[in-house]
């Protein structure tokens, strides 16, 4: 199973402007000529955030399992840079099955849809999964004059809208996948997915609150044992406690503690602040690395990272 | 986890010893929720002393966090006192450190709610 990233930012996309492009260089040139000797192996040894980028496009996450169809977890706008793998890798001609599973359809997670060229290409196949019954509505609203010049109805490929319950299991596409609820305006839904003992559990766009003992069991069931979970750490926890209360996101720490307390493998931070830097997320990794260590009593180490726009992950 | 409570001058100082974690902190916080209610009406401020707590967990810090929300807007301010190290990592991680005023010793976090408390904490100490 692989876990690739096409869309990592939180709420909006971003992208850097020309002083940060600038400042990025400038500090990246000076640490390449203070370390001398081959100039590509100390790009290598830079710190991510001066050699990298996260990266600005909204959620967007694929789970490959080695089977023909596409598993596709929200259409942010990370999905305009899946279709134009996709159709480098298959071409136009060559018909393929998408299936996207949608958190929630707040806008950051549909935006890719109206450039998600294979949408446009007649004998392609978009299964459309979802718990909320708004789903089809948001698609064909998002491209309803006034808002996009092409409406829904244009489209060539064949799409289908596939409601979905929580906490039912379903076999799609070679693998089981079972949605969960989550706490997000409007409901958001996790989902996890299993294959061959692997499992993969995509969870974003959720609050938690883990002084209520019965909501952490419940996500605790949901991420047991996985070998990754794909966790909205929008926020500090001071800020996910106090100003940004309610809003529906999460912390790196209560992704920390979740996780450890799930049996979790890695924790892949995701859904990033869009006001924070490269070397802000850098900071944050560390910090949140450095939690796990505080925080993990006996249990077994808990790998942290944080998912960047291009990241793949074998699991 | 236990936790004791003193006065000394306008200040009450909230001692908690061990861990605050999951299991603890919903006592933490009605403990700290029935001292904020004492002090709101009156000149009294609080200072949580945390010399003996080794590890807060995510809800352990909540739990200071729904104190301070109740407590602010009231006048009551809740300062932070004598942290162990992880626990003050703890704090900078959680940005915890930007919310509450933090002081590495006990007098000096006294000082800061005033010359009275300072005082009297010197001459029990």
């Amino acid at each position: 199973m692989r876990i690739r990233f096409w869309g990592t930012r939180g709420s909006i996309p971003t992208s850097m402007n020309a002083d940060h492009l600038r400042e990025k260089i400038s500090a990246a040139v000076k640490a390449v000529i203070e370390a001398g000797g081959d100039p590509d192996s100390a790009i290598d040894a830079l710190p991510f955030n001066m050699r990298g980028t996260y990266g600005g496009e909204s959620s967007c996450v694929q789970i490959e399992t080695g089977g023909d169809e596409y598993v596709v977890c929200d259409m942010g706008s990370g999905a305009r840079r899946l279709a134009l793998h996709a159709l480098g890798k298959h071409g136009p001609g060559a018909p393929q099955v998408y299936n996207i599973f949608q958190s929630h359809v707040h806008w950051d997670h549909i935006m890719g849809f109206p450039f998600f060229i294979p949408a446009f290409i007649p004998g392609n196949v978009i299964r459309i999964h979802g718990c909320h019954d708004v789903l089809e509505m948001a698609y064909r609203r998002q491209q309803d004059n006034p808002s996009f010049p092409v409406p829904f109805n244009f489209l060539g490929a064949t799409i289908e809208f596939v409601q979905l319950e929580p906490e039912q299991t379903y076999e799609i596409a070679g693998m089981t996948v079972t949605p969960f609820r989550q706490l997000h305006a409007g409901d958001s839904y996790g989902y996890r997915f299993e294959k061959d003992g692997k499992v993969a559990v995509y969870s974003t766009d959720s609050e938690h609150k883990l002084e209520d003992q019965e909501e952490t069991d419940y996500f605790i069931r949901y991420f047991r044992d996985a070998d990754a979970v794909v966790f909205d750490s929008m926020y500090s926890l001071a800020d996910a406690t106090s100003l940004k209360e309610d809003w529906g996101h999460s912390s790196n720490m209560v992704g920390v503690e979740l996780c450890q307390m799930a049996g979790v493998k890695m924790l892949c931070m995701f859904h990033h602040e869009p006001v924070y830097s490269d070397a802000q997320i850098d900071q944050v990794l560390a910090e949140t690395r450095r939690f796990e260590e505080i925080s993990r009593g006996d249990g077994a180490p808990l790998a942290v990272i944080a998912s960047y726009d291009g990241l793949e992950i074998d699991l | 986890m236990k936790v004791t409570t003193a006065t000394y001058g306008d200040a009450i100082v909230v001692r908690a010893e061990g861990r605050i974690d999951q299991s603890s902190a919903g006592d933490f916080q009605k403990e700290l929720s029935g001292l904020v209610d004492a002090a709101i009406g009156t000149e009294k401020q609080i200072v949580v002393d945390l010399s003996k707590v080794d590890y807060i967990s995510s809800v352990g810090l909540r739990a200071l966090m729904v104190a301070n929300k109740q407590a602010k807007p009231k006048g009551v301010t809740i300062r932070i006192a004598s942290m162990q190290e992880v626990v003050k990592e703890v704090f900078t991680i959680s940005h915890f450190d930007k919310v509450f005023p933090t002081f590495d010793e006990m007098p000096k976090a006294l000082q800061a709610v005033s010359a009275l408390a300072a005082a009297a904490y010197t001459d029990e100490d």
